[in-house]
């Protein structure tokens, strides 16, 4: 069954707010996203008929969204370099603080000693788009990889490849704000930051048995 | 997915932490989720390491929301009325 137009404002005003806050993180600017979302409601509203009823209309506004947007700004789109990040460890953050005496891992808040709330927001408005897009819809908006791939009509496979790389790029950004703040050390990029090798040898046997 | 680093102390690979962050197991063995879901239970270093990259998560996730102007929202939907 398709959607009834009647209904459309009564039944997607409820996702206003998060297409709106996913607008201001893609764009940058307030007046952009206000642009985008119109431009969102009115292209939904027009095709609002061949939406199925009782599908995923979250989602279904999001695909727009991201299309206006790429339609939009596709002239600034830039190919994400992606060997700059082949010396970026995975859970580069984790690695790194874990290995700092001075926060403890457990406490809630202390992850806000290395950086501010205005240098995450920076450091995930500066990753290229393809990345910011799956790092907002994962991350800030919760949806599935299943759904970043309808969303953005790409395979799951590059849906994790890009959130992977686009997290992984954070990290290094907001670790980076740490260490300009002179709260974290510098570091030389690939080395191994990991347990030393014989506690990992120690626990391979007993890991390799139980997963 | 290419990854490029080592895994955790406990010989979980960064894959499968991903995995488990966002609960996504297609492609894998369900022998293996189930083994990987155990393993979970019991593992302090698996437990760190996802408890931060929620936390990480939250950080981001309130970081970048932004509020809904009441004025945006009007213009918005006065746009829209104007269509109906």
């Amino acid at each position: 069954m398709v959607a009834d137009q009647a209904t459309f404002v009564e039944d997607t005003e409820p996702f206003m707010a998060s297409l709106y806050s996913t607008a201001v993180r893609m764009t940058g600017n307030r007046t952009d996203a206000e642009d985008l979302v119109q431009e969102t409601y009115l292209r939904a509203y027009r095709s609002y008929d061949k939406f199925q009823a009782g599908t995923n209309l979250r989602a279904w506004l999001f695909r727009i969204l991201t299309n206006a947007h790429i339609n939009r700004y596709r002239a600034r789109q830039r190919r994400p370099d992606e060997t700059e990040l082949d010396d970026v460890e995975d859970l580069y953050l984790y690695r790194r603080i874990r290995d700092e005496a001075r926060i403890s891992m457990s406490a809630e808040d202390q992850l806000m000693q290395y950086f501010s709330e205005a240098e995450v927001v920076s450091a995930v408005e500066a990753l290229p788009d393809a990345y910011r897009m799956a790092v907002l819809l994962a991350d800030v908006e919760g949806f599935s990889y299943k759904e970043i791939a309808e969303i953005l009509e790409i395979p799951v496979g590059t849906v994790m490849s890009r959130l992977h790389r686009g997290r992984k790029m954070l990290e290094k950004a907001l670790y980076e704000f740490a260490v300009s703040r002179g709260i974290a050390p510098e570091t030389d990029t690939a080395e191994d930051l990991d347990d030393d090798p014989g506690a990992t040898a120690d626990v391979v046997d007993t890991a390799e048995t139980t997963v | 997915m290419e990854l490029n680093s080592q895994p955790l102390s406990c010989n979980v690979s960064s894959e499968d932490v991903y995995r488990m962050l966002d609960g996504y197991f297609e492609g894998v063995e369900q022998s293996r989720r189930q083994s990987l879901s155990s393993h979970l239970d019991s593992c302090d270093c698996c437990t760190e390491v996802l408890q931060f990259q929620l936390r990480l998560r939250s950080v981001i996730g309130s970081g970048c929301r932004e509020e809904l102007p009441d004025d945006v929202r009007r213009r918005v939907l006065d746009s829209l009325n104007k269509l109906l």
